[in-house]
């Protein structure tokens, strides 16, 4: 299942859900489909897609991939909600695609540990409005 | 037959099992703790790795569903609105866990009373109130004393943890509202605090594993004062079935270990802690001549008025950066304007606004709190749009407790062991609904107040159900609760349940200091009457 042609055909269908523009990548050129192929947890839903999909969809002009996307979407909503969790998560933990969030956010494309991130600590005197206000729970009977 | 081994079985080793269990044998009883799953190792958890949020979307996905570790057992979620989140280790849920950590409020537990609708606990704000704080102190909570909408409490034993420029901008807009707010309770370490605990380096996703272990889940919080006080902890080990003598009494529970082999362990009390889904399928299971819809079950509640938080989702999205990827992600402030009966607004109960920080780029482009980015063309432009610009706010409702939302047994799916499944049959009521939809004109209202230049609201999240509650209601009447005011079963007096399967109502607050509140009032009440469950004095 894993042969040229499904492979050719999910690069082709990933690349319909994520095109890239001026500043990010298209999914083919971060090698997207192996990515996902590779991944025991994301091989399966990007496979079970391809699977619904013509095995003539790579030789589709542009629109019409769009549109037989649109159709599997609208007929197997669950399954192509699963494919493009895929496809996402593979994409955004690429370090070709996180070098590009890093260099236009400003977010630090490493793990979050051991690292972590400097915050200021809590300045109480945010409180100031509330703490001000008399108790508002809302009183309950006496106990027997 | 010989006489038990032990003088309690506990099934889970979670939040609710962990506390009960150290309670008990700090107090001198003889007591060993079943647990499905292992240990977690904190020297490679995901958030070390640059593939973290993959990591999040599939080997330590929320839903045992997704995850489908060997350890997990599958829930049958086809009849459900809301899915399962849960996880099977040491320290149970809590190993995934937010840790944002309020009380209920004293109308809480009052709610028939004061509302007209669904019960009274058996019990008071009043009962719990000590416990609540005795496990602030043995759990760790930062936080701060005040808060004008909830009874005093004593001093948080730790500072606030850090802020974050949403939680300004928001805090500044329910002042201007004239609304409700104040910092939350978390059980995250400020500073460090508890054996070997450090304090919170703000790294973002708490749920994939903290090595600072800065945040308080159950198995380094509890659990190292649990096997101190001598609690024999056997890990991968299934519970399938209480064990009962010919006078329905419970002898003890049998199980298989890690390497499927059924085995027998006998107690004098048998105390379930398997959280409201692992518990109710534990009484289905354990069905017999004397009780043939499963044990403790002669009212027919066991497994029916399951309740969860239904949440709505309110994304604000800032043009100038939010960084809301710092700091721990599912905490910061919470807003209690609207948790109270107002009936002049449609519904009955209400419910709390907390607002959670955001997520790297795949929570952000899959939707962790805001919806799903769409794909194609649009698609790299509404990831620069959202990514790093927005905040949330949860609308999390009173879930008012059904007899027809329920777990049962599934037909269809079995776990590893051959064990059947739980089976969650759950949908909203009218009311729930209108709940939501009030919360999402609330939040979108704080968040134009705040500047936001644009909301999205999600009406409801699926992968909500991490708390899941009211499967063994509590109460004093035997024919309308499955256990009485001790967490006690009706039907087989030494049988307990702490976890949050004893909920009466579920509040509109996450549940687990209330859960850990109730194991050790329960295991207290058990330490007080135990020669009249069989326990040696
Ligand atoms: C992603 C996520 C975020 C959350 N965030 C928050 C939050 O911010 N604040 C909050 O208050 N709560 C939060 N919760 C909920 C919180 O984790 C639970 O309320 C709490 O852990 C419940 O405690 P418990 O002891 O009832 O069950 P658990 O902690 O789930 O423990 C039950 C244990 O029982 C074991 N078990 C089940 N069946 C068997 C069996 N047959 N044999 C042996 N062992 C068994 C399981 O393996 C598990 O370890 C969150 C949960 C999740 C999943």
């Amino acid at each position: 299942m894993t042969g040229p042609l499904p492979q050719r055909l999910l690069s082709a269908a990933l690349d319909v859900l994520l095109p890239g523009d001026a500043t990010f990548p298209v999914a083919s050129t971060v090698g997207l489909a192996t990515r996902l192929l590779d991944h025991p947890g994301l091989a399966e839903p990007a496979l079970a897609a391809a699977a619904r999909l013509d095995d003539g969809f790579a030789d589709l002009d542009a629109a019409a991939r769009i549109e037989a996307m649109a159709a599997l979407e609208r007929a197997e909503p669950t399954l192509f909600g699963r494919f493009v969790v895929a496809a996402y998560s593979g994409y955004y933990s690429t370090p070709a695609v996180l070098e590009v969030v890093e260099r236009t956010s400003g977010y630090a494309a490493r793990p979050p540990q051991p690292e972590g991130y400097d915050l200021p600590p809590f300045d109480p005197a945010m409180l100031a409005v509330p703490a001000s206000r008399p108790p508002s729970y809302r009183p309950t009977p006496e106990r027997s | 037959m010989s006489g038990p081994q032990d003088d309690v079985v506990i099934v889970g080793a979670g939040a609710s099992g962990a506390a009960a269990a150290w309670r008990l044998a700090q107090a001198g009883l003889k007591v060993t703790c079943l647990e499905q799953g292992d240990w977690v190792s904190y020297a490679d958890v995901p958030s070390l790795r640059t593939d973290w949020e993959l990591a999040r979307q599939t080997t330590h996905h929320a839903s045992p569903n997704i995850r489908r570790a060997p350890v997990d057992y599958p829930v049958d979620d086809t009849e459900a609105a809301i899915k399962p989140l849960l996880y099977n280790a040491v320290g149970g849920s809590t190993i995934l866990w937010g840790a944002h950590f309020p009380r209920f409020r004293p109308s809480d537990f009052k709610v028939k009373t004061l509302d007209g609708v669904a019960d009274d606990w058996p019990i008071a704000y009043e009962d719990l109130a000590a416990y609540y704080e005795e496990n602030d102190r043995i759990v760790g909570v930062a936080g701060l004393n005040g808060d004008p909408g909830n009874p005093p409490r004593e001093p948080r034993p730790m500072a606030p943890i850090s802020a974050f420029r949403g939680a300004d901008r928001v805090a500044a807009a329910f002042d201007r509202l004239g609304w409700h707010w104040w910092v939350s309770d978390v059980a995250i370490n400020s500073r460090p605090y508890g054996e070997g605990r450090g304090a919170c380096n703000n790294c973002g996703p708490c749920d994939v594993g903290c090595p600072v272990k800065a945040r308080a889940s159950a198995d380094i919080t509890y659990w190292p004062l649990a096997l101190a006080a001598g609690v024999r902890l056997v890990t991968n080990a299934r519970v399938f079935e209480i064990e009962t003598d010919r006078l329905g009494r419970a002898t003890g529970v049998a199980y298989y270990d890690a390497a499927g082999q059924a085995r027998r362990h006998r107690a004098a009390v048998v105390i379930l802690a398997a959280n409201g889904l692992g518990t109710a399928r534990l009484l289905h299971l354990s069905r017999s001549a004397r009780a043939p819809n499963g044990i403790a079950n002669s009212s027919g509640l066991v497994g029916r008025n399951l309740m969860h938080h239904p949440t709505g989702m309110v994304t604000g999205v800032f043009d100038e950066p939010i960084e809301g990827y710092k700091g721990p992600y599912a905490t910061s402030i919470k807003s209690q304007q609207f948790y109270e009966t107002d009936l002049s607004r449609g519904f009955v109960r209400g419910y709390q606004m907390q607002l959670v920080r955001s997520n790297g780029p795949v929570g952000t482009a899959v939707g962790g709190y805001q919806p799903r980015l769409p794909w194609g063309a649009g698609h790299h432009a509404a990831f620069r749009r959202v990514f790093n610009h927005t905040a949330s706010l949860t609308v999390t409702t009173e879930d008012l407790p059904r007899p027809e939302n329920r777990v049962v047994l599934s037909d269809t799916l079995k776990d590893a062991w051959g064990i059947p499944a739980p089976k969650m049959i759950y949908s909203l009521d009218q009311n729930t609904k209108d709940m939501i939809q009030h919360g999402i004109g609330s939040a979108t209202r704080a968040f134009r107040e705040a500047g936001a230049s644009d909301v999205i609201a999600e009406d409801l999240v699926a992968y909500a159900g991490f708390h899941l509650l009211g499967t063994a209601k509590m109460g004093d009447d035997p024919s309308t609760s499955v256990v009485d005011r001790f967490c006690r079963s009706h039907d087989v007096p030494n049988l307990m349940v702490v976890d949050g399967s004893v909920f009466v109502t579920a509040a509109a607050l996450n549940p687990t200091p209330t859960i850990q509140a109730v194991a050790l009032y329960a295991a207290d009440a058990l330490l007080r009457d135990r020669r009249s469950v069989g326990v040696a004095a």
